[in-house]
């Protein structure tokens, strides 16, 4: 009888520990266990370089989403999946922009809401993007001069 | 220096876009070619500026809706003006924005301007880039384009990776966050009361 509900504690406590791995994993990975109440957009940029899936979508730098995907399209193009709550509309104007946290930071996307009125629906495309600031090729353009030095 | 002006001096010379065009790339080269024709062709040398504000503006607003890239850039603070502040922000922007362009090009030599192939976004969106070369430097410069309602509209100008709405987006976003729209129309009719704008119009 002893022998039994010690078992049954000890089942009990492995349960909780896999239970707390499961949760951690997906909250690590950025995944749900639940659909919820959620909505994808897609973003087109020429470049997404260090942005990956659950990486961080922010709003005024509060993280209001998360990468679901990044892919390459037909015209060579970054095409990157952001999962949002449905809960955030954002018009059809929104810019979305990569950003790095502090100067080597993580890349995340940055959305900055527009005003057009018109929502953007589950699965539609912002078109409006910033690329991440390229710090070597800033350099190389300043140490060889880039489209702009067109003295003689 | 010259991206400001070129933001201004684009939104004019890229504005003219016919709306019901069957080829928007051949539209905006045609318009370019006209805006620039106010400000270098035959004749200009004797126009005053105000001339050449009034040609480039009743060319632009001929062939192009200005409200489009300025509500853009206004970005979700358009919502906190009223009516009346909507109308007179849209009109003071234009305003300086003709005035910048103007003002920035004046004297210059007239800049040269290759297209390069057109990229196709989707079925209703357009990307055209270009080089403007000028006296001593040179830009690239893309123009994005949207077919809207009203036909192919310019709603985006990018310049050296730069976009023209999402930097003045910034701007307003940050006046917005500690001012009110009358501080805002306060600030850009003290931009027009300057004798001289020059590219670093910032609010």
């Amino acid at each position: 009888m002893k022998n039994t509900k010690i078992e049954y504690l000890v089942g009990c406590f492995v349960l909780a520990g896999l239970a707390a791995i499961l949760y951690l994993a997906i909250q690590v990975g950025g995944a749900r266990l639940l659909g919820g109440d959620v909505y994808q957009l897609q973003a087109q940029f020429s470049s997404a370089a260090g942005v990956n899936p659950g990486s961080r979508v922010e709003i005024a730098g509060v993280r209001v989403g998360t990468v679901k995907s990044v892919n390459l399209d037909e015209a060579y193009y970054a095409l990157v999946t952001l999962e949002l709550p449905r809960s955030v509309k954002l018009d059809s104007d929104t810019i979305a922009s990569v950003k790095t946290s502090g100067l080597i930071g993580d890349r995340f996307i940055e959305l900055s809401p527009g005003g057009s009125d018109l929502f953007l629906e589950d699965g539609e495309m912002i078109y409006d993007t910033e690329s991440a600031l390229d710090i070597e090729d800033l350099i190389s353009r300043f140490a060889l001069g880039g489209i702009d030095s067109n003295k003689e | 220096m010259y991206k400001a002006i070129l933001a201004g001096l684009t939104i004019l010379l890229g504005s003219t876009v016919a709306s019901a065009s069957a080829d928007p790339v051949e539209e905006l080269k045609g318009s370019v070619t006209e805006a620039v024709e106010v400000l270098y062709g035959e004749g200009s040398e004797a126009k005053s500026v105000e001339l050449k504000r009034d040609e480039v503006r009743a060319a632009f607003e001929k062939n192009y809706n200005m409200d489009i890239i300025i509500r853009r850039a206004i970005g979700s603070n358009w919502r906190r003006l009223t009516e009346e502040e909507q109308t007179r922000v849209l009109e003071l922007i234009k305003a300086v924005v003709l005035k910048a362009y103007i003002d920035g090009m004046e004297g210059r030599a007239r800049p040269e301007i290759r297209y390069e192939a057109a990229v196709q976004l989707g079925e209703h969106r357009l990307e055209i880039p270009s080089v403007v070369v000028m006296e001593d430097r040179t830009v690239s410069l893309k123009y994005k384009l949207a077919r809207m309602q009203s036909g192919w509209e310019l709603y985006d100008l990018v310049a050296e990776e730069i976009s023209l709405v999402a930097n003045y987006r910034q701007q307003f976003d940050e006046h917005f966050r500690r001012g009110t729209a009358a501080k805002l129309i306060e600030k850009l009719e003290g931009l027009l009361n300057h004798e001289k704008l020059d590219h670093k119009v910032t609010l």
